[in-house]
């Protein structure tokens, strides 16, 4: 069973708007590595020049901030949650 | 005509205005009485500002700050409703004090027709029980969550983007982590749009700023003893227009967050432009401390 990401607010544009996109990895690294196969810009807005992640960028793998645990490095598992949000300003 | 039961010396009217919060059990007279005692300070009046002011002085919140340097353009008409076409080029706090006495005359509002600053952002701050944050770029942001960190003030956070929200609030107790937390910095400013140049769908400030609005009504209720519902306490809330969904994020507390968790941190030794990193402790020590100026607001109280 894939891993099932979501992207939302703004970011969801980086994945043709798709609610939910799908990735077979074992790493939230490996994931995105995937992704940006597909999706071309994806890893130019969520990553830095240095391959980690972007600090207004958030990625919640089952509702837990993967900064808190290996970051890029956190382990997937089949079935996991997968949420990327974005900071935004506008007010 | 009244639809409670007038059981205290306060006037006729004020049982009226207040009826329907008083008829709440979640409410009642103790906790409009708490309303009308607390103090909020808004910085911004645009998009998120106008709703949020709109709701608080409508509920009778005692006292009102207005933080905004701007003047009423054109293009602000479609979403900051605290404003009207006539009021094109007049100050945005001048604007929305003549709305809001029409709403709600008992509402003292303080007028500061100022950018927020690290010269003037403690002394604001500190004169209010809470703030809002309805601000408009990060730069703003990261300085309105640092100043109330220090000053452990709450803070009700919101944002909006083209048809996207984020509401949550920082209670500056122990286990709330602060927006530092959730984003350590802001973003290069090529990645993340402005609304002038991505768009903002005109409602989408509305649904965040009523949003945020409640969440400061229930936190002064539950600050004086009532439990009007919960707050967004390590919980974002997420808004997508277009689907018309809400989700709720986890969030958690960074036990290394250069901010909340630094005992010492000091928000004026931060430089509030593009990314607003935090300075290392080595560079904190070179730099000299930014000198507090006295402030020259402009105030008007109704």
């Amino acid at each position: 069973m894939p891993a099932r990401f979501e992207f939302l607010g703004p970011l969801k544009q980086l994945v043709e708007g798709q609610d939910v996109v799908e990735v077979e990895a074992t790493s939230v690294g490996g994931a995105l590595e995937e992704l940006q196969q597909r999706y071309s810009e994806l890893s130019k807005r969520l990553l830095a020049e240095d391959g980690t992640l972007h600090r207004h960028i958030n990625i919640f793998v089952n509702e837990e901030d993967i900064r808190f645990r290996e970051n890029l490095q956190t382990a997937l598992t089949a079935g996991d949650q997968i949420t990327v949000i974005s900071a935004i300003a506008g007010g | 005509m009244t639809t409670s039961a007038r059981t205290a010396d306060r006037p006729l009217d004020w049982y009226n205005r207040y009826a329907r919060h008083i008829a709440l059990e979640e409410v009642g007279e103790s906790g409009q009485l708490a309303l009308n005692a607390a103090s909020v300070l808004v910085i911004g009046t645009g998009g998120l500002g106008s709703p949020v002011a709109y709701y608080l002085t409508a509920a009778g919140v005692g006292t009102l700050g207005l933080v905004d340097f701007d003047t009423v353009s054109l293009n602000n008409l479609q979403r900051q409703i605290l404003h009207g076409t006539s009021d094109e080029g007049r100050p945005k706090v001048q604007s929305a004090w003549e709305t809001l006495r029409e709403i709600n005359p008992e509402v003292t509002v303080r007028l500061y027709q100022e950018k927020l600053t690290t010269a003037n952002a403690l002394d604001l701050v500190k004169e209010y029980d809470l703030v809002v944050d309805a601000s408009d770029n990060f730069n703003t942001r990261f300085l309105i969550n640092d100043v109330c960190v220090q000053a452990k003030k709450p803070l009700v956070f919101g944002a909006v983007l083209q048809f996207a929200g984020q509401v949550t609030v920082f209670t500056q107790e122990e286990d709330c982590g602060c927006y530092r937390c959730l984003f350590p910095e802001a973003p290069p400013p090529e990645l993340v749009p402005t609304c002038a140049e991505a768009g903002i769908f005109g409602v989408t400030p509305g649904v965040i700023g009523s949003l945020q609005a409640s969440q400061v009504l229930i936190l002064i209720l539950s600050r004086s003893g009532h439990q009007a519902g919960k707050i967004l306490k390590n919980r974002l809330l997420v808004y997508d227009g277009k689907e018309a969904a809400f989700r709720t994020i986890q969030l958690a507390r960074n036990p290394e967050c250069p901010v909340c968790s630094q005992p010492d941190f000091d928000f004026r030794q931060v430089e509030y432009l593009d990314t607003c990193v935090i300075p290392s402790s080595s560079e904190t020590a070179k730099r000299t401390k930014v000198q507090q100026v006295d402030l020259d607001i402009a105030m008007v109280e109704s």
